[in-house]
């Protein structure tokens, strides 16, 4: 019964939970691109000189720092490779033994730890009760999944890439969440997600952008080199470089075309409405 | 329809502005219908003479389950204004049928979100109340310089003793749903019942109790600097846990008052600067900076609600037998609320009855503008007794002693009641009266009757229905059935004034002598 660290949650955590924001405030945003392996960061919404941004809180260095989505690859190694259990409830992962990647939601040694948060102090102070966290749709090779642990370890899932799209959670204000991320096959996968909040003072906000993410061994900062639509309801912010370099890419097949998901992403929030059971 | 309006008037005869009429300019007022007695009441204080305000639902109806008839889609239409609650008070159909009749020029106003911008407090609605407990996890803090600890170093915590009517496991459920245990009471507490933390670390568990009643666990930390030297000892510490038990009658390891942790998010923690094991916990309010409660100070609620059955699973069968109900604390919290919902029972805190108001105020003058010194005046008048009814509920409640202030309902309608006024929603029959209790949701209806040892349990008068499972597990273990108005009126009270007050009385009557 003895534990090692290998399933703890380790300094990182501390530091991205509790740490007080203005810490992290005070931190100006990053500007390379960097590709993380390993360590804790969250995806989180902030504003950033007063408009609503999802960024990429990274607790890896000795100091914490929002980084710009653009400039990130979170990167699935072999470390997190495991096989599908013999177990029904797991069967949304693929046949029992398969090979798959998972990033669990306990932080493993070695692998990344991403999480998301709504602790950004500004965040915290001007939202109405929560952010409606949207998947707008996936590309990659493989499927994508994330989901959380329930009662007795049952999955209970929040974002599945093989499910029709718009996609939506709830993220309470002031919390801080993590997740199984999993993926049945390797190379990059972009993730196209919006956040967006009712604020207390009635108005509303929101943006969409794209997550990157790498699954494998190979070459993860190729994936800054992916290109998706760029999103028109939200600010440009997007330094995405053009695609010249197409050869180090991997397969891309859209799974949902960007121009349907717009309005669904306006509107998310009243279509999630529904009656109790 | 005119007989029914007729019957909801008898009942109502103190009741100034109770109008027979139903269709506008019959009498010259602004006609205005709403879904529920309530909100025609607070329509009725707002509007006075101005006005003619009455309800869909019937007198005693249960707005959760009402169909609308074709007689109500009439009413509908001749309205000059229509206020509803929200959604998940009203079933969809009657909101459908107000939105589809509703004259394009008559304002429709759903109160409880639109209040928000009068400073109306909304609770988000709580899906799983086994989630809606307190997040407890183990952490260590500090960098433990002075004892020599570096990044490499480790931390040992060990449950060294445990005291309590059933066994203890303290465990995590891996990504894929694989248990790993930490403290495993159910064969003895040994050296394997510890865990190595890195310093800094913090990790969550789920906490599993076999039995209800109070435990006192100990855990002793101790650091490991590596390089094969001796552990060095840090301090150690005695936890309380009340579970399933009234969490105020439960005296924390120094016999003193007790800081009671039912919500929010705690760590047991070792630090390794001070060498002490306490508590480093958000209590005093969820989602703030946490802070240092001493052990010996504490007592963990480990509610009712937090009651499950073992599963069928023998990876999990260290628990006891499948189907067997244990009180657990789980890992995770995310998900006890539903995304985008809110709990629909507002005017459960007086305070939010205020905002309703004055956004009923609003709206009403928008539509006739030359009534607006009237619904001024009106409104003025009205919100000093209602703030005058929230003083009298919050005093009047303040006598119930700590240790007796749990709710037990027919619906979950409370919750506002108990944010507002200091009580806490110990459990319900069901969620929403529209449903039909499971055979589990009545075992754990009795089982935290019976914890509990609770003085009375409450039925709604529109509810019969609902009130004969209540009524009979009650009446199975002795304990008093008391009345509480929910969402709807009775003959008995005709108001939103009078039906608060009742609440406030019944309660004290119920609840207020000590134990």
């Amino acid at each position: 019964m003895r534990r090692t660290a290998a399933v703890l949650l380790t300094t990182a955590f501390v530091s991205a939970g509790l740490a007080p924001a203005a810490v992290a405030d005070s931190v100006p945003p990053a500007t390379e691109r960097r590709v993380i392996a390993n360590g804790h960061v969250d995806l989180g919404p902030q504003f950033v000189n007063g408009a609503w941004t999802i960024q990429l809180r990274d607790d890896t260095g000795d100091l914490p720092l929002w980084r710009p989505l653009e400039n990130v690859v979170l990167q699935a190694t072999s470390k997190a490779r495991v096989a599908v259990p013999d177990d029904p409830s797991y069967a949304f992962l693929g046949t029992p033994g398969a090979q798959v990647w998972v990033i669990p939601q306990v932080q493993q040694a070695g692998v990344v730890w991403p999480g998301w948060n709504t602790q950004d102090a500004e965040v915290a102070k001007r939202v109405d009760r929560e952010v409606t966290w949207s998947l707008e749709g996936v590309s990659g090779p493989g499927k994508f999944t994330l989901f959380l642990n329930s009662d007795f370890g049952k999955p209970a899932p929040v974002f599945d890439s093989s499910k029709p799209f718009p996609q939506e959670t709830g993220i309470d204000v002031n919390t801080h969440v993590h997740g199984n991320w999993t993926f049945d096959a390797q190379g990059t996968y972009l993730l196209d997600i919006a956040m967006t909040a009712k604020l207390i003072d009635g108005t509303s906000v929101t943006d969409r952008r794209t997550l990157r993410l790498y699954v494998g061994q190979g070459d993860a900062a190729a994936a800054f080199a992916s290109t998706t639509p760029t999103p028109t309801t939200a600010p440009a912010a997007t330094d995405t470089p053009a695609a010249s370099t197409s050869e180090n890419n991997v397969s891309m097949t859209w799974l949902i075309g960007a121009a349907g998901v717009l309005v669904l992403a306006a509107v998310g929030l009243g279509v999630a409405r529904k009656r109790r059971a | 329809m005119k007989r029914l309006i007729a019957a909801i008037c008898a009942g109502a005869l103190a009741v100034a502005g109770c109008s027979v009429g139903t269709g506008a300019g019959d009498s010259g007022r602004l006609n205005v219908v709403t879904t529920t007695e309530i909100l025609a009441d607070l329509v009725q204080q707002v509007g006075g003479d101005r006005v003619s305000a009455s309800s869909l639902v019937p007198a005693g109806g249960d707005p959760h389950s009402y169909e609308p008839t074709p007689a109500d889609a009439k009413r509908v239409a001749k309205a000059d204004v229509t206020f509803t609650n929200h959604l998940l008070l009203e079933p969809q159909s009657l909101i459908k049928t107000i939105d589809a009749n509703a004259d394009k020029d008559a304002p429709n106003v759903s109160l409880a979100e639109a209040a928000e911008s009068y400073g109306a407090h909304v609770i988000p609605l709580v899906e799983n109340m086994g989630l809606d407990v307190l997040w407890l996890g183990l952490r260590v803090r500090g960098t433990g310089k002075a004892r020599g600890a570096t990044r490499t170093s480790s931390v040992r915590l060990a449950a060294t003793k445990l005291d309590g009517p059933g066994k203890l496991v303290a465990y995590l459920t891996e990504s894929l749903g694989r248990p790993d245990r930490y403290f495993d009471s159910t064969d003895g507490l040994g050296p394997g019942d510890s865990t190595t933390l890195p310093p800094a670390a913090h990790t969550h568990l789920n906490w599993a109790f076999t039995k209800p009643g109070v435990y006192h666990l100990t855990l002793t930390g101790s650091l490991d600097n590596g390089g094969g030297k001796p552990l060095q000892p840090l301090g150690s510490g005695t936890f309380t846990f009340a579970v399933g038990v009234e969490p105020h009658s439960v005296k924390p390891a120094d016999g003193g008052t007790a800081t009671v942790l039912g919500e929010g998010h705690t760590d047991l923690t070792v630090d390794l600067d001070t060498g002490q094991v306490y508590a480093y916990s958000d209590a005093k309010k969820v989602g703030a900076t946490q802070s240092q409660v001493p052990a010996s100070k504490l007592v963990i609620d480990v509610p009712n609600k937090a009651l499950v059955a073992v599963p069928d699973d023998p990876r999990f069968a260290f628990l006891g037998k499948p189907g067997s109900r244990i009180h657990q604390l789980p890992q995770a919290v995310l998900g006890k609320h539903v995304h985008g919902e809110i709990d629909p029972h507002l005017w459960q805190d007086v305070a939010n009855a205020k905002a309703y108001v004055q956004l009923i105020r609003d709206t009403l003058i928008s539509k006739d503008p030359d009534g607006k010194q009237t619904y001024t005046d009106n409104t003025a008048a009205y919100l000093n007794q209602l703030t005058d009814l929230d003083d009298y509920v919050r005093t009047t409640l303040a006598t119930i002693p700590p240790d007796r202030r749990q709710l037990v309902t027919t619906h979950d309608a409370f919750g506002y009641l108990a944010s507002a006024y200091g009580m806490t929603v110990a459990g319900f029959v069901v969620p929403n009266p529209a449903q039909e209790p499971s055979v589990e949701q009545v075992r754990k209806l009795s089982d935290t009757i019976r914890n509990l040892k609770v003085a009375a349990v409450f039925t709604e008068p529109n509810l019969a229905r609902r009130a004969s499972v209540l009524v009979q597990v009650a009446h199975d273990q002795g304990v008093q059935v008391c009345s509480l108005y929910g969402d709807a009126f009775d003959d008995h009270a005709r108001t939103y004034v009078e039906m608060m007050r009742h609440n406030a009385d019944e309660l004290k009557r119920c609840l207020g002598e000590t134990r």
